[in-house]
């Protein structure tokens, strides 16, 4: 029992640090660049992010275990995971529009965003390509949405930052936010010191 | 317009008097340098002078800016510090390359001196380690006064102290050695006796902040002594700690530049610490020997969430932070 | 210069836009993420590129076709869904023309399916405008992406590993380290900062020509 919090614990922390969504694999970096900018919008996407992933996970999971082994699964996959991605977004959106009005006034606009993004997608193919069991995927996708958020965290505070200084035309907008990005994924990179697998 | 322009001179020139400093403070350490390795160094030096003056005269030009004092000094600062960071051996092509990843990439795009979120040195350090870490990370052994200036010298090179702490053993040299620079380390980072020196000068001047040299150091401290990678005692790990790698060059050199450490005391002081425990860490589960350089690009990008933090924490419920509305991408677009 | 012809030639200007001053990736930020990670050598780049206009052209088509009749909050899945159909014969038909590819690309092949150039796209201009506008947007933003990926995949693979599709060349070092994501964001934004200097610079020179041709 222990050993498994353990290894849940080890597993997230790798994800959220070593596995980092944006700084080490560029995930969801495009819709990122422009979506919420406040700290709070920026909690409540990546928590909306978290949840599903989480929810995802339980039913990837099961398709990947068993079609895995067949050599036409590179095929069918997106489009199986895509499925599960639907059903769990028709799940959440009548959940929360049924038991929390509130809250979906305020987040609704995210959902359709915060559910088809890389930042989701992206950690359940990667557990299904390593060959996860289910606490695994269940680790795996929490500490991916916990790194996604901080991670975000710190790309906005990095802008909110480049705004007030006086950047040459050239650069303004896209192209120094991806360098910020890109600067920290070096730093990154130091607490990795290998190329990740794809 | 007038007094506009002069208030703005009289802004600069502390800016200025801290880079001289700073200078100054280097110099001793060069010419020890040169004093282990020869004249290499010498060479290493200008070349890092030349290439970063040419570089930043040429990238403020196509900025459509005056080249100004403060461009050139400040180069020079960063082509120094980066000489200082690297071993005596690092081929010359590389040395080149680094300064222009410092003045190109982390330090012109983001609007130049001043401007810069990063610092130059530090991030350059971290490219050169991980593009090409058999030459950053390999060292000659002090007193070989036979390096070829231009030719390859990979068949004397040895790992630091800073690798067999990484290991979990004792390093090879003594106490001693380490703090008069008898060890292969970094061009600059090798004698403790000489930096403390400096650094004592750098702090009677106050060219750099207390709060953040001290801070650092004691938190490192502190980590190396609660955490220990070697098994004799928390003392010698304390004092192997602090003396292997670039801490003690980063307390009074790298952390500690003006342009990206928060302003008010209680905010260096936080950074400080944040800063420490980010490099022990580093130190403890990284991929390489020496944190220092990433665990500087992680503080200062976490600078500003220090000092909105710190100055939320004194004035409590009298500073909002204002909403930033959301912008649309190319704002400036005609 | 005749005001006329500045005009013809902004006008033309305007609808080549996706392929340099507008360019998908370097200005309007879409479809990143293949671009930084995987454009580490000249062929992960072709095939990126061969599927996602596989993907980009049908979904676009089929949008412009039935995109009005979905409610709104719909939109976005359906998109997926219907890339996620097609994804299959764009991968096999990636397959045929680089082999042994799959692999080497691992969690970003199926990743185009949500890439924001494809679904982003559709709900933001194929929905709304005609048919022969969106075929033409899609065609030139895909060639304009193809454009930029197969540039920086050439230029990392013979960085990183001294190689051109593959054949090794002997006269360069390699430096392992270029193939990293890092490097990727690195090389980006500085083509970013290029295609926005290069769009400011067009703009001005039309501008000057024209500004000269209202003063006589």
């Amino acid at each position: 029992m222990m050993q498994a919090l353990t290894d849940f614990f080890l597993l997230a922390m790798t994800a959220i640090f070593l596995e980092n969504a944006i700084f080490t694999r560029a995930l969801g970096t495009s819709r990122m660049l422009i979506a919420a900018k406040r700290a709070d919008q920026i909690f409540a996407f990546g928590i909306l992010i978290t949840v599903i992933t989480i929810c995802a996970s339980i039913f990837t999971c099961v398709i990947n275990m068993l079609l895995m082994r067949y050599s036409w699964w590179y095929l069918v996959e997106p489009l199986c995971y895509v499925v599960c991605m639907c059903i769990v977004f028709l799940i959440v959106r009548y959940a929360l529009k049924d038991f929390f009005p509130g809250l979906y006034d305020k987040v609704g606009q995210m959902l359709p965003l915060a559910t088809f993004n890389g930042a989701v997608l992206g950690p359940l193919l990667l557990s299904g390509h390593q060959g996860y069991d289910f606490w695994q995927y269940l680790a795996f996708g929490l500490g991916s949405g916990i790194g996604y958020t901080m991670a975000l965290l710190l790309v906005s505070e990095g802008q909110r930052r480049l705004r007030r200084t006086n950047l040459p035309r050239a650069f303004r907008g896209l192209p120094i936010s991806l360098l910020y990005i890109g600067i920290l994924s070096l730093g990154f990179y130091g607490l990795i010191g290998h190329q990740l697998p794809f | 317009m007038q007094a506009d322009a002069k208030n703005k001179k009289r802004a600069q020139q502390p800016g200025h008097r801290r880079m001289v400093n700073v200078l100054i403070a280097i110099a001793p350490i060069l010419a020890m340098s040169c004093y282990y390795y020869g004249t290499r160094v010498l060479y290493m030096a200008l070349a890092a002078i030349g290439t970063g003056l040419a570089a930043e005269l040429i990238c403020v030009k196509l900025r459509g800016r005056r080249v100004e004092l403060s461009d050139g000094l400040s180069s020079v600062v960063t082509a120094l510090l980066l000489t200082m960071l690297l071993p005596a051996t690092m081929p010359m092509l590389l040395v080149i390359f680094g300064v222009l990843f410092a003045v190109v990439v982390i330090k012109q795009p983001f609007g130049g001196y001043g401007n810069n979120p990063f610092n130059p040195a530090a991030c350059a350090f971290a490219f050169l380690s991980i593009c090409w870490p058999y030459y950053t990370y390999h060292y000659p052994m002090p007193f070989d006064h036979t390096l070829a200036a231009w030719g390859d010298n990979a068949g004397k090179l040895l790992t630091g102290p800073a690798m067999s702490l990484k290991m979990g053993s004792l390093p090879r040299y003594d106490m001693m050695d380490m703090l008069l620079g008898n060890a292969p380390g970094g061009l600059g980072t090798t004698n403790i006796l000489l930096l403390c020196a400096c650094g004592l000068f750098l702090l009677a001047t106050k060219t750099v902040k207390p709060s953040i040299s001290l801070g650092f150091l004691a938190s490192c401290g502190l980590f190396a002594f609660l955490f220990p990678r070697i098994t004799t005692s928390r003392l010698d790990s304390l004092a192997y700690e602090l003396m292997a790698g670039t801490i003690v060059f980063g307390a009074f050199f790298l952390i500690t530049d003006p342009v990206t450490a928060p302003k008010k005391r209680l905010a260096q002081l936080v950074y400080g610490v944040l800063a420490g425990v980010i490099t022990m860490l580093f130190r403890h589960f990284g991929a390489f020997s020496q944190g220092l350089v990433f665990a500087v690009i992680f503080a200062n990008a976490l600078m500003p969430l220090v000092e909105r933090g710190c100055s939320k924490l004194r004035f409590g419920k009298y500073v909002k932070s204002t909403p930033i509305v959301a912008e649309e991408g190319a704002p400036d677009e005609a | 210069m005749k005001l006329e012809r500045i005009r013809k030639i902004s006008k033309v200007r305007g609808y080549l836009s996706p392929l340099f001053s507008n360019n998908p990736v370097l200005i309007r930020g879409l479809a990143m993420v293949p671009v930084i990670v995987v454009s580490n050598t000249l062929r992960n780049a072709v095939a990126i590129s061969i599927v996602i206009a596989c993907m980009a052209l049908p979904v676009h088509l089929i949008t412009n076709f039935f995109g009005g009749k979905i409610p709104r909050w719909f939109r976005i899945p359906t998109y997926v869904l219907l890339s996620s159909l097609f994804f299959i014969p764009a991968a096999l038909l990636m397959n045929r023309v680089v082999p042994y590819t799959v692999d080497g690309l691992g969690v970003f092949l199926p990743l185009l399916v949500i890439n924001s150039m494809v679904i982003g796209k559709a709900e933001e201009y194929a929905v709304r405008h005609k048919l022969i506008p969106v075929v033409l947007d899609a065609l030139l933003h895909i060639v304009g992406f193809a454009l930029v990926m197969c540039t920086i995949g050439l230029v990392r693979e013979f960085l990183s590993s001294a190689t051109i599709w593959g054949q090794p060349i002997e006269w360069m070092n390699k430096i392992p380290a270029f193939a990293l994501p890092f490097c990727g964001f690195m090389i980006v934004a500085f083509l970013a900062a290029g295609a926005k200097a290069y769009r400011r610079f067009t703009h001005r020179v039309l501008l000057a020509a024209a500004m000269k041709d209202e003063g006589e």
